[in-house]
């Protein structure tokens, strides 16, 4: 196998890993996009 | 550190523009953990220091009746987070009563608070003026009238909250419960307006006014029993116009556009198979996804438009009827509407339904209306099997037929709503109460924001999962390969290169070269997949490359012309003449024509209800918060469009009319 | 009488609300309470729902949610 068949393989199972990670979180209840940045207030939890 | 400063007030109230006003263009958006609210915050410049302003859903009470309100409540009272270091509250002058029954809600929280007095040119117009100064000294607190459409106040404005910053003194109102069921009590409310109203007393004059306002002319005609109808129908219709005029050549140009920079930036890698996966895979995904994006932006354009300028709540007001016997109200109008170009931008604006399970009921029915992408399947099936001719001398039949279908997806949406909706156990039916507030010029600066945030959203969740799904279906249908069927090609193409260079032989060329892809596909996974459910299609008439086109097609409806146009081995898109003579001489294994109008209208109807599209579902998935609600979407689409298509196949046949 | 039964045009004053649900706390929190002065402006094409005016602006609302509020004329 070459080093094309193995970048191409890579990022197949990047791609359904992703779609199989983003049903996950769904299920659990997370919203896609904002867990990351959980409202305006994150950082400002010392005061 | 940053001061907080939330910024609250009634909705329809020019919050949003003010809310530019103070922040201009250093603006952030997100969403709040577990709900589709989105937040907005920027930075507002203030004379001697910078504070983080965040514009809070519009709300009428902090009681929370809806997702909206109860954020608002949630970042206020400090249950979210730190409460904000001080408020600013924007009412408006020309409904001072209402607004000032938040306020005091407001003011009980006991924040240091600066009242923005806006729409003061409105008050004016309804004979009505508040001083500013006057009510600040009842109030307790500073007001400062500002005309945020205008920009006017703004400095004041800031100074006003530099003051309150530096004093962080808490605000006073009325004293009473804010939260808890006694906050709910006729008493507490009745307590909270004559709190408003004693507050008012002194600082507003009334004057009479003569005639009609234009608002409430142009509500006359707009909301009228027929001239009302009358104008949403043609203005719907001119929306719709629009859409197709405006969207559709910025979809072909980001098509050829997306093509032309995939292949630039493709042709430094050898050929092989990565090469193969980035362009049909990757830069194919990318461009189907894309492909959405001027629908979303023409679309929430106009939601943006008739919802600023408040038109919104007249459609609703006019359409309620109809959608309120089926579970739904007609808040659900315009989003229903919407699905009929596109259903995911359709869904996306479910968010103008307050109530919970009407969103959710809205947004399961939503991909039944036949979409812009269903139309090519309707047309090189009716082009190629249903005979053009005039019934009772007024209409084609074929446009009868196109009509048929797309009032079948609303057809079957009607008692598919009514069944979800109470399956979710209504309890008490939500409330209809909308205000209609004045009619206003939309302000530019908040329908841009709110269609570049659509936009944003779209492209960063399901963009992101359609082009994985894109991935991973040509990886389907590109896998297994047979290294033999692969050489004999291989041998077959070096044969016909050894020949006379020419138009001959580039047909050739190009014929070869559909062949051996259409090999590959039907020796793919995807390939295999479609022999096997062939006997759960063969009651719609369906043989395997039917069934394997309506597979294919799953990750973009678009994409199913192109398909059959490779099952058939007659090419893409671009060469519907041949696809339509193929898709005619097509045969089964024992002759007969394999395309008839029984099959033509079995695939038809199973496209009108089916939910094949990866989009809609990821979209539905994200709106809903969870997965569950677009596989049942799927599920129920896919079985009745199995039912629809069977029923449509055998009725066909047994009239005799193939 | 309740509200959903006035006529078009017709101005009353409210006298209370059938209490017990949200919708009677929402109608009171948007300025539908004891005392003060409404009026039905019109109804949508098919009858449902009637615009009425409520201090100073509009609100639009369905023929059963009306029903809650107790007028006189």
């Amino acid at each position: 196998m070459n080093l094309q068949a193995i970048i191409a393989i890579i990022i197949v199972l990047g791609a359904a890993f992703f779609i199989a990670r983003r049903l996950w979180r769904s299920a659990k209840g997370h919203p896609d996009g904002a867990c990351d940045k959980c409202g305006p207030m994150e950082g400002r939890k010392g005061k | 550190m940053k001061a907080t400063i939330a910024l609250a007030g009634n909705p329809n109230v020019g919050k949003t523009t003010l809310f530019n006003a103070l922040t201009g263009l250093n603006q952030r958006t997100g969403n709040y953990p577990g709900v589709t609210v989105s937040w907005h915050a920027g930075t507002w410049i203030l004379p001697d220091s910078d504070a983080e302003l965040l514009d809070l859903p519009g709300s009428y009470s902090i009681a929370a009746h809806s997702p909206d309100e109860a954020v608002v409540q949630g970042v206020l009272r400090g249950l979210e987070g730190p409460r904000p270091d001080a408020l600013l509250a924007i009412i408006d002058a020309s409904n001072p009563e209402r607004n000032l029954y938040f306020l005091s809600q407001l003011l009980d929280l006991e924040l240091p608070t600066v009242v923005a007095l806006n729409m003061g040119d409105v008050a004016r117009d309804k004979g009505m003026a508040i001083d500013a100064a006057t009510l600040a000294r009842a109030l307790g607190c500073r007001v400062v009238p500002v005309q945020a459409n205008r920009r006017e106040g703004i400095q004041a404005l800031s100074e006003a909250m530099q003051d309150t910053l530096y004093e962080a003194k808490a605000a006073h109102g009325p004293g009473l419960p804010i939260d808890g069921p006694a906050a709910a009590e006729p008493e507490t409310i009745r307590g909270r307006y004559l709190w408003a109203r004693q507050k008012l007393v002194d600082s507003i004059s009334r004057s009479a006014v003569h005639g009609l306002r234009l608002s409430d002319r142009v509500d006359r005609i707009l909301t009228h029993k027929v001239w009302g109808v009358l104008a949403m129908v043609l203005l719907m219709g001119a929306v719709f116009q629009s859409i197709y005029a405006w969207s559709q050549p910025v979809m072909d140009l980001m098509d050829t556009g997306v093509h032309w920079l995939g292949g630039l930036l493709l042709r430094p890698i050898a050929p092989g198979i990565l090469k193969e996966l980035l362009a049909n895979g990757v830069v194919a995904g990318m461009g189907s996804v894309l492909v959405f994006v001027p629908q979303i932006a023409v679309l929430f354009f106009f939601i943006a438009i008739l919802e600023d300028c408040g038109y919104m709540a007249r459609s609703a007001f006019l359409m309620d009827r109809l959608f309120a016997r089926i579970g739904l109200s007609g808040r659900s109008f315009i989003p229903l509407l919407s699905s009929f170009a596109c259903a995911v931008p359709g869904i996306l604006s479910t968010r103008t339904i307050a109530d919970r399970k009407e969103r959710l009921t809205a947004m399961l029915v939503a991909p039944l209306m036949s979409c812009s992408a269903r139309l090519p399947v309707y047309t090189i099936m009716i082009a190629c099997f249903v005979p053009g001719r005039m019934l009772l001398g007024l209409v084609d039949q074929r446009a009868l037929l196109l009509f048929a279908l797309y009032a079948l997806g609303l057809v079957v949406a009607v008692p598919v709503a009514w069944l979800v909706r109470k399956y979710m156990h209504a309890g008490a039916a939500p409330l209809f109460l909308i205000e209609l507030p004045g009619y206003k010029w939309p302000d530019w600066r908040t329908v841009s924001r709110r269609v570049l945030e659509q936009c944003r959203e779209f492209l960063s969740t399901a963009g992101t999962i359609i082009l994985a799904v894109g991935i991973v279906v040509w990886a389907l249908g590109a896998f297994p390969r047979d290294q033999a069927r692969m050489a004999a090609f291989d041998a077959q193409r070096a044969a016909i290169l050894a020949a006379p260079a020419g138009l001959t032989q580039t047909a050739a060329l190009k014929q070869l070269d559909i062949d051996a892809q259409s090999d590959r596909l039907n020796h793919s996974a995807l390939g295999w997949a479609g022999h096997a459910i062939v006997p759960a299609f063969a009651p719609l008439g369906w043989d395997w490359r039917i069934s394997m086109a309506a597979l294919a097609s799953f990750p973009a409806r678009e994409v199913v012309v192109g398909t059959l146009g490779t099952i058939f081995h007659s090419g893409g898109e671009n060469d519907e003449g041949r696809l339509r003579d193929a898709l005619k001489d097509a045969k089964r294994e024992d002759g007969t024509p394999l395309f008839n109008l029984a099959v033509a209208l079995s695939l038809m109807v199973f496209f009108a209800l089916c939910a094949q599209c990866a989009s809609t579902l990821a979209v539905i998935t994200r709106e809903s918060g969870h997965w569950g609600y677009a596989a049942f979407t799927f599920f129920y689409m896919t079985t009745l469009a199995w039912l629809g298509a069977a029923a449509i196949y055998h009725l066909t046949l047994w009239l005799g009319l193939s | 009488m309740t509200l959903d039964k006035l006529k078009d045009g017709q101005q009353a004053t409210v006298q209370g609300l059938t209490l017990g649900s949200t919708a009677a706390v929402r109608l009171m929190e948007m300025g539908l309470f004891e005392g003060s002065p409404v009026r039905v402006l019109r109804r949508a094409p098919m009858g449902d729902p009637l615009e009425v005016q409520v201090g100073d602006y509009r609100l639009s609302l369905r023929k059963d949610e009306a029903a809650l509020v107790r007028v006189q004329l």
